[in-house]
Order: structure tokens, then sequence, then C-alpha cells
């Protein structure tokens, strides 16, 4: 699994799902997601369920934090870990 | 797969009901102004139920999730107060359940054996004027100060507050984290700042009081912080899972109790010379009122029973909610209709379990939200 490749199929979820009403929004790896206010409550849970279908990645509740979830990449980088943990 | 109760279950489950017909208030309440008193929560304290899925070394019964809803089931069938039942079941499940599986050991050693014994009342206080369906999206902020954090904010809607001891609360920690940068405090009511006022006037669960309260910098111990900061949204879900699959199993309760009503109404009531369970009409009402509840409660025990297993999922929660919710608004509106001008009046209790039952569609999550958790689970 490749990390930069995870963070582009992420992010063209993004666009799709979640800015299609908000046209001409650019966001990028490190856009601020949460502070932005484009992952909320709600959206969580349909990225959470996107993760599973698109790798198969179950992401637990107790690593849906701050930390996890700023940016896309730090999103990617966390499906990869888990990724890496469910190979082993 | 087994649809029977084990005898212990049976024997549990018989013995409550017993023990709440004989020790409960045996009184609907009509008047906005009449909520429970410290008198009638220590009785309920005094049958277990203030502490069913607490640990036993703080004199719970260490009861699981399936166990704990077939106790409240039996609470909301046999006492005639669904508020006390409410505010009860909104104590163990929206605050106990937080203390247990997130507080540290100085705090839960502090709070859990008062909160199962009934000297220690909670309130669970989330919502805000500006943060009801959309509650991650809170005002109140808590700012760490050495060894404190500072709550200021304001809650509306907190069940049980005027009479509470203490209060899990959810503030803003890390505003740059948005929705995951809350946290969870359980605050002791006598802190300096802390104000409540109430009792609020509601439709009905009047038996439960609920009030509005201010933390105006309020210093919070760090202690009573609930596992780290910005753990807040994470401990929240996990509450309102154990209250949305067990709290509702009071509405089956008194679903169970209503429909016995009104078998034993239309089968002895007479009308232009038969008996009203003789009417197509009436028996098929009572017919389409068995299928709400007995539908609505295979979900509630399978969600349950998830739980106890650790792999309930939001979707089976929210069927589970949502069916048990509208069956009980559906169901109590088709009572008044059975028994038709003495339903309406007060002194029979009937139009109360409807105004009872209408404000389970709102707390715990509308049914709207619970719908849109349903059809995300379904792909949408």
């Amino acid at each position: 699994m490749n990390t930069d490749a995870v963070t582009t199929r992420l992010l063209d979820f993004i666009r799709v799902e979640f800015l299609w009403s908000d046209e001409g929004r650019e966001i990028d790896a490190s856009t601020p997601l949460l502070e932005w206010g484009i992952i909320d409550s709600l959206r969580i849970a349909l990225l959470q369920s996107f993760i599973l279908n698109e790798w198969d990645v179950p992401v637990p509740a107790a690593l849906i934090d701050a930390k996890n979830f700023k940016n896309a990449s730090c999103i990617a980088a966390m499906i990869c870990e888990l990724d890496k943990e469910t190979v082993r | 797969m087994d649809f029977a109760m084990t005898s212990e279950q049976r024997q549990r489950h018989d013995r409550l009901r017993s023990a709440i017909r004989h020790q409960l208030p045996g009184r609907r309440r009509t008047d906005p102004g009449d909520h429970f008193d410290r008198d009638d929560w220590g009785r309920t304290a005094d049958l277990g139920l203030t502490g069913l899925c607490l640990p036993e070394e703080f004199g719970g019964g260490g009861l699981g999730a399936l166990d704990t809803a077939l106790c409240l089931e039996a609470f909301g069938q046999c006492c005639l107060d669904t508020g006390l039942a409410f505010g009860v079941a909104a104590h163990l499940l929206a605050c106990a359940v937080p203390i247990r599986d997130f507080a540290g050991d100085e705090v839960r050693g502090q709070l859990l054996k008062g909160m199962a014994d009934g000297s220690v009342i909670a309130s669970n206080a989330i919502t805000e004027d500006s943060a009801g369906s959309d509650s991650a999206r809170l005002g109140m902020t808590a700012v760490r100060d050495g060894d404190h954090y500072v709550l200021d904010g304001e809650k509306s809607f907190a069940s049980n507050a005027p009479l509470s001891d203490v209060i899990v609360t959810y503030a803003v920690t890390q505003p740059e984290a948005g929705f995951l940068g809350t946290s969870g405090f359980a605050v002791p009511r006598d802190l300096p700042g802390l104000s409540v006022s109430g009792p609020m006037e509601k439709m009905g669960l009047h038996g439960c009081p609920a009030g509005r309260i201010t933390f105006d910098g309020v210093r919070v111990p760090a202690r009573y912080l609930l596992g780290s900061e910005g753990q807040g949204r994470t401990i929240f879900q996990h509450s309102m899972g154990w209250e949305r699959a067990c709290l509702f199993a009071i509405y089956l309760g008194v679903m169970t109790h209503q429909l016995e009503r009104c078998v034993a109404h239309v089968r002895s009531r007479k009308q232009f010379g038969r008996r009203l369970a003789d009417f197509q009409a009436v028996s098929h009402k009572i017919s389409v009122m068995s299928e709400r509840l007995e539908g609505a409660r295979l979900l509630l025990y399978r969600a349950c029973w998830l739980t106890d297993q650790g792999t309930a999922d939001a979707g089976a929660v929210s069927l589970a909610k949502v069916a048990v919710s509208e069956a009980a608004v559906a169901n109590a509106r088709d009572a008044v209709q059975v028994f038709g001008g003495i339903g309406y009046l007060a002194s029979t209790g009937i139009e109360q379990q409807l105004r009872d039952a209408v404000p389970s569609t709102l707390f715990s999550g509308t049914t709207e939200i619970h719908r849109n958790v349903i059809a995300r689970e379904r792909g949408l």
C-alpha cells in the first residue's frame, strides 16, 4: 500500500463527497480537515465506510482522534499502518 | 439462536416486577412540577435499579446490556411513573457507564458506589441551545489551567439536573480539532460557578426533572477528566450506544402494559350490543400494536446482545432505537383511540403514555438522525 496513492484517493473522495456544494474550495494533503469543518461528526462515518470498502481496513473507534484525522496525509498514514498490522 | 430467557433471567425479571409493583410510586405524575424526590430515588436504588450495569465491587449488579435492558423493561412495565424510570436509566447509562469505563480509579471509587446505592444522582449535560442534533458543535469550553480545567458555557435539557450531585458533561478543549476536539468531564455539582435552573416545563416524563446548567468559570480538578483530552466524542458515542440499546427497553415495558390494558378493555366494553373486540377495525388495531411491539422488542434485544458481544454497530442500535420510539408513539396514539373518550381523560393514564412517548423520538438522537445512520449503513 502506497501512502501517496492512498492520499490521492482520499482527496478525490473528499472533493466529490464533501465539497460538492463548495466549488472552488481547494484542498491538498495538508489541508486541516477538522479545523475547517470539512470532516464533521456525520462525515467521519462516511469516511470510515469508504476506508473499509476501498482498502478493507476497519478504523477502530479508539483511533478516531484529532491526530489521525488532522489532514489527508495523516489519515493515509493511519490507513497504511493499520494495513501493515493486518498483514502481520 | 435462542429467543427464550434463561431461568436466571426469568427469575430476576419476575422478582423485579413484583418488587417494583410493591415498592415504587403507584401513581402517575401529571403535573409538570411533580417530579421524583430522593425518597423515590432511594427506593429504586434499594431494588438495585440505579446500579444494574455497574461493577459488583461498587455495589452494582454487574449486568451486561441485555440483562440491564430486561430489568429496565420490567421497570417500564410495572412502575406507573415512566419519568422516574427514564431518570434512573439516564443516570445509569449516560452517566455511570462513561464514568465506569473512562474515569480514573480515584474518581470511579469516589462516585460509582454512591451512584449504585442511590446517594449520588447524576445528570448528563451535552445539549446546548445551538447544539442539539449537531451535538459535536459545542460552544462550551474547557481550558487547562495547571491542575484544573476551567469550564465556561451553558447546557440545556439536562435530565435529573435539578436534583443532581454530579454532572457528566462535554466541552471543547482543542478548537482546532473540530468535532474531535471535545473532552468529557464528571463535574461535582457543588463546585463554585456551577448553577442549575429548572425544572423545565415539559409535555411528558414529568417524573424526571430537566434543567439548564450554567458553568461560569468552574474550576474542575483535572482528575475529573474522562479518558484523555479529545476523547469526548468517543466517550459520548459509547455512552449513547448503551443508552440507545438499553434505555428504550423502558418503552417496551410501557407498551406491554398498555397493550394488556387495551386487550382487557376491548374484551369487556360493549357497544352496539357487541364487544369492541368483535369489531375487526378494533381487533386489527390490537394486532398492529402487537406487531410494532414485538418487532421493536426483537431489534432492541439484538442490539443489546451485540453490545454484550462487543460487535454492536451504529446501524443495529439505530434500528432498535427508531423501532421502539416510533412504536411507542404509534401505539400510544392507538391506545387513546381504542379507549375513546375515556382514553382522553388524564385520570386513566392512557393519554399520559402518549405524552411520555413523544420525547422518545427526540432524545438520544432524533428519528431523522438515526435514519441517516441506517441509510448510511445501507451504503447511501
